[in-house]
């Protein structure tokens, strides 16, 4: 389908950029070394282009997005079966599965990122920061701070387990609010 | 009963270790074999995984859109379509997610004009052909793929990273320097812990991260915890347990229990030398724990210590030697012990017997913890050959022998070697290869290590699909198609597999080679002792076939274990029950046709699995005896023909 109804775009846009944030993240969850990303994307949008119609719903769209960007990966593991992947083929498809089952699992991560980052100590926020800036690189980093790459590498995971500390701690208390929610016969 | 370990430190690390560039194979099969063992692990590492580009994705994409792809609004209604086709004005504003403030309003100076080209060939580094569509050439879809490549690009410079940050990794270690003033020194990292409760003494802070630094205490007032050293050496304390990392090769066991074992590692394997433990006595760079009474060095093994409250010490030698020296002693008493041995070094410097030997202490020994992770009983090699790691279920998968590469369809086709062994890149290294036997061919190749066999019948070398790991039941769908591969259609073939499990399919003629060494990495302190199957034919009867006939063979490092020449359907199932010594390395599973045709040498290798056994616990079985039991009437035929070479 090389033609859609602008509606049809309108709706396909919004579902995609709405999505392509976690869209990312799976891929990237399933390819962790990052390579081949683009290609694996790239054409996971051109499949959705070609069959998206409107009867997609938010819903579902992750779902089927998902299961596209999957087979993808499958291809591009075949067509470069000379690299070793990180992930052999059966965890792959057992994490598919579990992301399939459980696709809402820290699907607001984004959320609860932000204001666990903002709980950061100035100096940890301004590491992380920098860390993750566009061509950020650790051994530079540590250069520049006068620190040891070991040390700075130490302080970098430090900073990642207090921030998975913060979201797991926040998302069960979304959870438990959510629960009380649902008993509360007013609500 | 242990119960099970927690996983959560050991996958931590490991990720942590992908994440900033020091993952090795050795991580990548530990992960892989953590990830395998439940869905917790798996829900960890998403949410971890997630964590990390979640990061990667908030800081660095308002960036990227601020560059490529201005406000919206900006120029919503400006942009016009590809020459001759209609603009499409797309509001994704409100579906858009972005953490606040993090969306620059700021206007761009330079308005965007239209792309006059589709951008996609530009920006693709696909081979696919690109569809060429009103979208697919519009601005907003150019710019949100843009976004998304140039998001790639941040992880070609994340990956530059990586390699830079591992060369730094495996240059010579610098973890230790004598003037690191307050820099914390790590030296090792927790990896394994069980039903944990730290001390509540309210001086003492309990560790908050899995890397383990010098001068750390560890109070545990119950539960099970590992060290593993870089060195490689392993220590599990036993709470109630009070000890301290005092340098790379030791600690301090002021209270309670541990189990130590030295892997060579360092030394060894990299080629680096360790500096001597400042406790150890000795002038080498053994591993030592002191206590208050002794200082107890390896000499090469895995032993218990225990101090008592009244700062007695036990120290009890599973493996090996070791050399317990009494402190505070003016003759510096010392002893070596061996397998079984125990001494007991009393507080009391005025005792007669400060010293005690106990020799062969098989009667009362002293009870330790000597692993975290329950071992496996079997390992399945249908669950190998599927692409696990032994402890699963997983099927219907297989190899293509003429490759090493995996199918993960059974393909139906008939094949012909070219007389080359193929290594197996996958599988976690546990299947070192597969081939293709053709006796016209001479010597044929076994395995990786050279060896070679001889005897193989002269025959058409040509195979009938994959090497294929069959579940015990086929589902319906692998039978819903014009022609059902044999393995699905074959009869009677339950008499193969009276456990359950399923069937290793091997057509004639193709052969598998299991890698035992790799085994024995893969799971310490255990062995593959024997390997267990139900072989024979399946029947064709039911296809209207007439029964074919094929020849089964077994070799251990290319000798001959298991030989069945001209097997027929009728002759039932074959019990194989092979001996595997310590310190074999391949074992060998091959299928050759008996009567030189090709149909219906339908072989298989039912319920095939390698019982597992603890290296300390049996002494070695490398008596070469070869065990065959059969349930079927039929004597095996034309035993050894040919000769087995041992490789180089």
């Amino acid at each position: 389908m090389d033609t859609m109804p602008p509606e049809n775009v309108d709706r396909f846009m919004k579902l995609l950029v709405g999505h392509q944030g976690r869209l990312y993240q799976y891929v990237r969850m399933l390819m962790p070394r990052g390579q081949d990303v683009d290609d694996v994307l790239q054409q996971t949008f051109l499949v959705m282009w070609k069959k998206f119609d409107e009867s997609y719903s938010e819903a579902s769209f992750y779902a089927w997005a998902t299961r596209i960007a999957y087979l993808e990966v499958l291809k591009i593991r075949d067509r470069k079966s000379r690299d070793v992947p990180v992930l052999d083929r059966a965890v792959l498809e057992q994490i598919a599965d579990d992301e399939a089952r459980e696709p809402e699992y820290l699907a607001n991560l984004k959320t609860f990122l932000e204001a666990c980052l903002d709980k950061l100590g100035p100096d940890d926020r301004e590491l992380i920061e920098r860390r993750y800036q566009p061509g950020a690189l650790v051994g530079a980093l540590a250069a520049e701070l006068g620190r040891p790459v070991n040390s700075v590498s130490k302080s970098l995971g430090r900073i990642r387990r207090t921030l998975w500390k913060c979201i797991n701690e926040a998302a069960a208390l979304e959870s438990a609010g959510a629960e009380r929610g649902r008993d509360d016969p007013r609500t | 009963m242990i119960p099970e370990p927690d996983w959560t430190a050991e996958l931590e690390a490991l990720l942590e270790r992908l994440i900033d560039g020091e993952f090795d194979a050795a991580d990548r099969t530990r992960l892989n074999v953590l990830l395998t063992q439940g869905e917790a692990p798996r829900r960890y590492y998403r949410g971890y995984m997630r964590l990390h580009h979640g990061l990667e994705w908030r800081i660095s994409e308002p960036t990227l859109r601020q560059e490529l792809c201005p406000p919206q609004d900006q120029y919503m209604g400006q942009r016009p379509g590809m020459a001759g086709s209609p603009a499409i004005d797309v509001s994704v504003g409100e579906a858009v997610e972005l953490p606040s403030g993090q969306w620059s309003r700021t206007p761009n100076p330079e308005p965007r004009t239209p792309n006059p080209e589709p951008p996609f060939p530009v920006l693709s580094t696909t081979n696919y052909p690109l569809p060429t569509s009103d979208f697919v050439g519009s601005w907003a879809f150019s710019c949100m793929v843009a976004t998304v490549i140039m998001g790639v690009m941040l992880l070609v410079f994340w990956a530059m990273k990586v390699t830079q940050h591992q060369h730094i990794a495996e240059a010579p270690s610098q973890s230790v320097p004598s003037d690191v003033g307050s820099e914390m020194v790590f030296v090792g990292r927790i990896t394994g812990m069980v039903d944990v409760k730290w001390s509540d003494d309210p001086h003492y802070l309990p560790p908050l991260g899995a890397y383990v630094s010098l001068g750390r205490k560890y109070k545990l007032d119950s539960g099970l915890m590992e060290i593993t050293y870089d060195s490689g050496a392993k220590v599990i304390l036993e709470g109630p347990c009070t000890y301290e990392v005092e340098s790379e090769n030791g600690g301090y066991l002021a209270l309670g229990k541990l189990t130590a074992r030295v892997e060579k590692k360092r030394s060894e394997v990299r080629g680096q030398k360790s500096d001597p433990s400042p406790l150890s006595p000795l002038p080498s760079p053994l591993f030592s724990v002191r206590t208050p009474t002794a200082v107890v060095t390896d000499l090469g093994t895995e032993f218990g210590v225990e101090v008592s409250e009244e700062g007695t010490t036990t120290s009890h030698v599973f493996r090996g030697s070791v050399n317990v020296r009494v402190i505070g002693d003016g003759e510096q008493q010392g002893v070596v012990l061996h397998k079984n041995e125990s001494a007991r070094v009393q507080r009391d410097k005025d005792a007669e017997d400060r010293l005690v030997i106990m020799h062969d202490a098989v009667g009362n020994p002293p009870v330790f913890v000597r692993r975290l992770v329950h071992p496996p009983k079997v390992l399945d090699l249908l669950d190998i050959v599927a692409g696990g790691y032994g402890t699963r279920w997983d099927r219907e998968r297989g190899i293509d022998p003429t490759t090493g590469m995996e199918d993960p369809l059974f393909v139906m086709r008939y094949g012909r070697g070219d007389n080359r062994y193929r290594p197996v890149a996958f599988r976690g290294g546990l299947i070192d290869g597969v081939f293709v036997p053709d006796g016209r061919a001479g010597s044929v190749q076994l395995d990786s290590a050279g060896h070679t066999f001889d005897g193989f019948p002269y025959a058409n070398g040509t195979f009938h699909g994959s090497i294929w790991a069959r579940a015990a039941d086929v589902a319906p769908k692998r039978l819903d198609q014009r022609w059902p591969p044999w393995v699905y259609v074959m009869g009677r073939c339950e008499q193969f597999m009276p456990k359950g499990r399923g069937l290793l399919c091997l057509h004639a003629n193709v052969g598998i080679t299991f890698d035992l060494e790799a085994v024995r990495k893969m799971y310490p302190g255990e062995r593959p002792a024997r390997f267990q199957a139900v072989a024979g034919l399946g029947d064709c009867a039911k296809e209207n076939m007439e029964g074919g006939m094929a020849d089964l063979w077994v070799f251990v490092d290319g000798r001959l274990k298991l030989e069945r020449r001209q097997l027929r359907p009728r002759d039932g199932a074959v019990v194989v029950d092979v001996k595997l010594g310590l310190s074999d390395r391949f074992l060998t599973l091959v299928s050759t046709d008996g009567d030189n045709e090709s149909h219906g040498e339908w072989g298989v290798f039912g319920d095939p699995v390698l019982q597992m056994a603890s290296t300390e616990s049996e002494e070695s079985a490398d008596d070469g005896t070869e065990r065959v039991e059969t349930d079927s009437p039929s004597t095996p035929r034309n035993r050894k023909e040919g000769t087995a070479m041992n490789g180089p």
